[in-house]
């Protein structure tokens, strides 16, 4: 068992925001409020996640599971919209449908397939989930964003396409490639970084918390695959469904 | 041969440029002038299919699909053209697309056209990055033609050209478009003197017939 923190811990963990507060007081950055609100909604949520976990784990039923799992997708892909800035019709119901499909495939195999499972066990499956989901919603941000840019910035050749007997999904073919890359690198670049430059977040939570290091390091890799299959499944169903409406968005959406 | 149009609106998010329009293109050189701002490239990349419209419109009283306009309604946009690395692999592109595979290539017209249009001076394996704008517009033009589509749609196609390569180009479009129907816009005087019939586009809307 890892070494319990404590109340006075988490204070001194506070005191070390001091440091934050400090270089932007001195630099004159005018951020000491997003820092104080971003840090408290930090505490807020993670306290409420803890909370509800404790409850969830306990009562363990797959449709509330399953509830929690939809919930945590649709949250994600609420934050998609807002970051990446792009205003199109029903672009939350397209995220939400690439990130759920991709998820549940990825999900169903290293559930039942790598883990042994055999129902939806919450203390597996809210975390794995979790995981997923929430590289998925980093890099569908990144991704839907690229696509639309890069639409706006070469309008004219899609359209020339377009005029020569091209579909919207071979007239974007070109800005398709791009948009992907932009969407998958950060996801491999940090899987190539793992072990030398870092460790990760979740092997570094098992190993504190007692595990084996073997097994941590066999759960880390098997994540590690998991979310790139996702990330990767996800942008390829977000982008197919966005390219396969290219005419509407030429034509209402002011690109 | 004709294109029917009826009911037609079109414009960019909700607001329309063109709104129920009803008009009747023939085969032949059909000319569109018109002041800028009434709609002329709308109106074309529309019919294209590149936008979404309301309206109904009939090619020898059929009514059209979009996979069918995809197929046989070509359009040459105004500028930003597509490019491939060479000359000849830019011209060819199109052919590698769904809905042209039926085609082929015809070598003699795009030597023909190639020489016709003063662009000789270049191997086809020329970079395009060596081209002006105005050849870079004949090499979309020539891309264009030959998909010999049933009906050709140009925006100004000779807007960075001299007099004298206009004049080949309109004298040729005439030749061409016996076969087909072809709806030109342009500002040109010269296309005025090859047309088979004269559109005017004002900018409230509406069309007259010259």
């Amino acid at each position: 068992m890892a070494k319990p923190i404590g109340l006075n811990g988490l204070i001194i963990s506070y005191l070390v925001l001091t440091v934050l507060f400090a270089v932007s007081y001195m630099e004159k950055l005018r951020i000491e409020k997003d820092i104080f609100v971003s840090y408290l909604r930090m505490s807020v949520q993670l306290f409420l996640a803890g909370f509800v976990l404790i409850y969830v784990f306990k009562i363990d039923n797959t449709i509330i599971n399953v509830i929690i799992f939809l919930f945590m997708i649709l949250f994600a892909s609420r934050i998609v919209v807002d970051r990446s800035g792009v205003k199109i019709k029903n672009a939350t119901l397209f995220i939400f449908l690439s990130i759920f499909i991709s998820s549940v495939v990825v999900l169903v195999v290293l559930i039942f397939g790598i883990v042994h499972l055999h129902k939806l066990n919450a203390r597996y499956f809210i975390p794995l989930a979790g995981m997923v989901i929430g590289n998925s919603m980093n890099s569908t941000a990144i991704g839907i964003e690229r696509f639309f840019s890069k639409i706006k910035d070469n309008r004219s050749k899609i359209e020339d396409l377009m005029g020569l007997g091209a579909t919207e999904e071979e007239a974007v073919s070109f800005v398709k490639g791009e948009a992907l890359k932009a969407a998958l690198l950060p996801t491999f670049a940090s899987a190539s970084g793992m072990g030398i430059v870092f460790l990760p977040g979740m092997m570094t939570g098992q190993i504190l918390s007692g595990v084996d290091p073997t097994q941590a390091v066999y759960y880390q890799i098997v994540i590690v695959v998991a979310i790139g299959a996702t990330v990767c499944l996800s942008n390829y169903i977000m982008i197919k469904i966005l390219s396969s409406r290219l005419k509407f968005y030429l034509t209402y959406s002011g690109i | 041969m004709c294109l029917f149009i009826e009911n037609f609106s079109v414009g960019y998010s909700g607001k329309y440029t063109l709104k129920d329009l009803t008009i009747k293109f023939s085969k032949g050189f059909n000319l569109i002038i018109g002041d800028s701002g009434s709609g002329k490239t709308t109106f074309l990349k529309a019919l294209c299919h590149l936008l979404d419209y309301k309206g109904k419109i009939y090619f020898k009283d059929k009514r059209l699909s979009e996979a069918w306009v995809r197929e046989n309604c070509k359009l040459m946009i105004q500028s930003g053209y597509y490019t491939e690395e060479t000359i000849i692999s830019t011209v060819k592109k199109p052919f590698e697309l769904k809905y042209n595979r039926g085609r082929t290539f015809d070598e003699k017209m795009f030597r023909e056209l190639f020489s016709l249009f003063r662009l000789d001076k270049f191997s086809s394996n020329e970079s395009v990055k060596r081209l002006s704008g105005g050849e870079l517009q004949r090499i979309a033009l020539i891309r264009a033609l030959l998909l010999k589509p049933k009906i050709l749609l140009a925006d100004e196609p000779t807007s960075n050209l001299d007099n004298k390569v206009s004049k080949e180009v309109y004298r040729f479009l005439k030749e061409y478009c016996k076969s087909r129907v072809c709806i030109i816009v342009s500002h040109d005087p010269i296309a005025k003197e090859f047309s088979d019939k004269l559109f005017y586009f004002s900018k409230k809307g509406f069309v007259d017939y010259g």
